[in-house]
């Protein structure tokens, strides 16, 4: 095997404890806050998120692998991002008026 | 025939002298866990295309979602997220005590993961039943019979908690056929990468309940 | 003393087997998985050649002939799935990726080689329910290959069958996409860096990772239509709230990438042999290694041409077009390359030479019109029409197809150990070369005149069209059996070659051929990049290097 471990049972540990943290805080913000449907979306989609590049950094070893590996991970999850960012545009603008060149 | 005999590492030499090991695609740790990874995307693309469809009509019937999510049990929901998060815990933890050579530990906490897969998956028969003895469930007259939004968000719940669900089946699977490996000394704590890459699976597996979850049942929070 | 080659000794995957045939079907050497695609999928291409031409005999007069307008429907249907996810989809990596990829790198076999062969039997499996689907009740999928809702969830043709074949195809897909990525990552030999790849290992590179990003899009919307078609969750039924048009728009996301999964090894393949037949260094080698990677990127942004008038919004027509005149800069790139190396150099016009001239012409035809219907102005006027399918088959047959057909030319020394007949094979590609034209050309002028394309009957006055394309049906498939013929009887009585006729420089003609199980006895040490040739001749030999010591 190549290289050193360096994910401790400490860490490991501790990163349970800030999913936990993060998971609860899931089920407060609606009371917390009075968001709107999109800001409620928004942060829990962020919170999501986060909870995300932790879990792929700690738990799926992925601070700790080589540069290949997080290029792989990067590329696919930018492939992903982009059906998102290009389907959103006739998700968002489909019943809008056809007189873009009038 | 000509049977693979491990005598080591291939070494070549470059015009410098400098040698150079040559990878053997039949022991390769690194290549095991890419390989691995990139089934994961599969299923990153597989959930993504799902999610996909879930944002478009999300954003098409905003009330129809929210108005359906606040009849959703959230307790029950709630219970699964807490189970799927500690059962990753204890996956993971097998690994770092197989790694450490504590293999008894490592099974226990496979066979634990095991159980809290099944409770995760009880919890979730009980609430499909909820809403099929109320009549709603894919194509059912109720159903049918409210505004489009509503049986759009039903048609997705059942569609994708169900898709998850028998990821969660093969995961157990999976995990069982670990502990057959563990016993028959095919995974040990000097080669564990199959046990790794379970572990993998069994975080996407979670990956996706962490954003599935909100979607369905936090946005009829609190309204 | 004779060499064992791979076809007298292999590995297979349940143990040692007395039986020839099971020693071939469990085999798990990539070069015998290579023949076993190689057998089904040409079987399978003869069979859509057939429904073709029983597509143009229909159509070679107005009115019905000998298939009912449900059956003509079914046809192509089935001449559609065939062709696309059973034979050009996997195509060139399937066949000369696998038994290449390892040879190029250096290595002796792909990183997972039991999961290969699973690969294999999967799409075998594949095969078979689609085929067994033509027997069963309402006869074979009638949607087109396109299975566009709502009409595939309503219709009692087996496309439940069509889509689960497709799925289990694509899976198979996958699994070999997986593969090649990781071998190419893992097992290239010691020295080789990225950019010392042969530009075919490029081509593997890029559709590797189409394959495992956007097949699996396609997986979950044929899912999604299967769920629709048993449960009626109602995401494509209008009735229930549900959008055909994001049907649409899943299958594209796919279904447009699998084109470069197409085109990327061919081009790669094309990239192989005009460094040889010239006999030089290739021109811009980096520009079209990046081309390729940057063709499968550019390709997943594009998918919405092919939704320009089924009712998206103006805005996303806009950015569609605009993306996809992108996407041919890459690939005028690769051709100005090409076209750079071939200028002042030594041109050794060989059949896989001629073939490849062959598909630079009628592939930039191909190209040019895609960039014509990618136009918002003028698609509107030619979508669903002739023009259309002209423009595919243009790329698609004298694109991928052509260049498959090169390949097949130029590494038959390196599968067989022999030569065919030079001039033989170059009469069957003047046959194929003319009668694709014949065949597609005059469907431009049809579907610009507005002949509309899977329409069963026509107006009178587009009979000519018809009727020209069919006379060329007939000399291309002639061309193509007579083409296979002369490869057929090569391979017994072919004149025995060395292990590089051509003078390549690339590995696999550095090894005897046919190869050895394991490929190398002794891995090189690569530290020169590809094609490198001086005065005419390789640099490099490193046969002796790689044989020492056997």
């Amino acid at each position: 095997m190549e290289h050193t471990e360096t994910l401790t049972e400490s860490v490991f540990i501790k990163v349970f404890f800030v999913l936990l943290a993060l998971t609860i805080l899931t089920f407060l913000q609606p009371y917390l806050m009075s968001a709107e449907l999109a800001g409620t979306v928004g942060i829990q989609m962020f919170i999501a998120v986060i909870k995300t590049f932790i879990i792929g950094a700690y738990y799926m070893h992925l601070k700790y692998e080589s540069a290949v590996f997080k290029f792989v991970v990067a590329t696919a999850v930018i492939t992903l991002a982009i059906f998102f960012i290009i389907l959103s545009f006739d998700a968002i603008y489909r019943n809008d008026v056809n007189d873009f060149f009038s | 025939m000509e049977q693979h005999t491990n005598s080591g590492p291939e070494i070549i030499y470059d015009k410098a002298g400098n040698p150079h090991e040559v990878v053997d695609y039949n022991d390769d740790y690194t290549g095991a866990k890419l390989g691995f990874w990139f089934f994961l995307f599969t299923e990153l693309l597989l959930f993504g295309g799902m999610f996909l469809v879930f944002s478009f009509y999300f954003y098409r019937f905003p009330e129809n979602f929210v108005e359906a999510s606040t009849t959703l049990n959230i307790y029950l929901g709630g219970v699964n997220t807490f189970i799927l998060l500690i059962s990753t815990y204890f996956m993971g933890m097998s690994l770092i005590n197989l790694k450490n050579g504590e293999i008894s530990k490592a099974k226990l906490k496979i066979i634990i993961t095991i159980l809290l897969s099944i409770a995760f998956l009880t919890v979730k028969y009980f609430e499909w039943m909820i809403e099929i003895n109320h009549g709603i469930y894919p194509d059912s007259e109720i159903l049918n019979a409210k505004e489009s939004g509503i049986i759009l968000y039903f048609g997705l719940y059942f569609t994708m908690t169900g898709l998850h669900g028998v990821h969660i089946i093969i995961g157990i699977a999976l995990m069982i056929w670990i502990l057959i490996l563990m016993n028959g000394k095919k995974v040990t704590p000097t080669n564990y990468v199959v046990l790794e890459n379970v572990a993998l699976y069994w975080d996407l597996v979670h990956l996706v309940w962490v954003f599935l979850f909100p979607l369905f049942y936090i946005i009829g929070l609190g309204r | 003393m004779t060499r064992k080659t791979f076809y007298d000794e292999t590995h297979t995957v349940f143990g040692h087997h007395e039986n020839k045939l099971f020693q071939w079907i469990f085999s798990i050497d990539h070069k015998r998985i290579a023949f076993l695609y190689m057998i089904v999928m040409f079987a399978f291409f003869i069979v859509a050649l057939g429904v073709a031409l029983s597509m143009r005999l229909e159509l070679f007069f107005p009115g019905e002939q000998l298939l009912t307008p449900d059956q003509f429907n079914q046809a192509f249907t089935l001449h559609g799935v065939i062709m696309v996810f059973l034979f050009i989809i996997p195509g060139i990596p399937a066949i000369f990726g696998n038994f290449l990829l390892p040879l190029l790198i250096g290595a002796k076999d792909v990183s997972f080689p039991r999961l290969n062969l699973f690969s294999w039997w999967l799409f075998l499996a594949g095969a078979i329910i689609a085929l067994v689907s033509l027997f069963v009740g309402d006869g074979f999928a009638d949607t087109g290959w396109t299975f566009y809702a709502p009409y595939s969830v309503n219709t009692n043709t087996n496309v439940l069958m069509a889509l689960t074949a497709a799925y289990i195809l694509g899976m198979a897909s996958i699994l070999t996409g997986l593969n090649f990525v990781v071998t190419i990552h893992r097992l290239r030999a010691p020295g080789m860096d990225f950019f010392k790849m042969p530009l075919f290992v490029w081509g593997l590179y890029s559709t590797a990772w189409i394959q495992v990003l956007a097949t699996p899009v396609v997986g979950i919307t044929l899912i999604l239509v299967i769920i629709e078609k048993t449960l009626g969750i109602g995401i494509f039924d209008p009735s229930k709230g549900g959008d055909p048009i994001l049907y649409e728009h899943l299958f594209w996301i796919y279904s447009h990438p699998a084109v470069y999964l197409m085109i990327l090894p061919a081009f790669g393949v094309v990239s192989e042999i005009v460094p040889t037949f010239c006999r030089r260094t290739i021109f811009g080698y980096r520009a079209i290694a990046i081309s390729s990677a940057m063709i499968s990127i550019i390709g997943y942004l594009v998918w919405g041409h092919h939704l320009f008038s089924s009712g998206m919004s103006e805005w996303a027509k806009v950015v569609f077009s605009f993306l996809t005149f992108f996407v041919s800069i890459p690939t005028g790139i690769k051709f100005f390359d090409w076209i750079a190396t071939m200028y002042k150099g030594s041109i050794v016009m060989a059949t896989p030479m001629l073939w490849v001239v062959g598909t630079i012409v009628t592939f930039a035809i191909g190209g040019l019109t895609g960039v014509v219907l990618a136009t918002l102005g003028i698609t509107i006027h030619l979508h669903d029409t002739y023009y259309v399918v002209a423009h595919f088959h243009y790329a698609m047959l004298g694109g991928v197809i052509f260049m498959m057909f090169a390949a097949m030319h130029y590494w038959f020394p390196k599968f067989f150990g022999r030569m065919y007949n030079e001039t033989k094979a170059k009469f069957a590609f003047w046959m194929i070369f003319i009668g694709f034209n014949l065949l597609w050309f005059p469907m431009f002028i049809a579907g610009a005149l507005g002949m509309p394309r899977r329409y069963f009957d026509y107006l009178p006055e587009f009979t000519i069209y018809h009727q020209i394309s069919g006379v060329g049906a007939f000399v291309i498939i002639f061309g193509i059996l007579y083409m296979g013929y002369t490869l057929y009887k090569a391979i017994s009585n072919g004149e025995p070659c060395g292990r590089n006729p051509w003078n390549a420089t690339t590995l696999e003609w550095q090894i005897d051929s046919p190869p050895l199980l394991e490929n190398f006895v002794n891995t090189p040490y690569i530290d020169f990049e590809p094609y490198d040739y001086k005065d005419g001749k390789p640099v490099h030999d490193l046969y002796d290097e790689i044989h020492k010591g056997r």
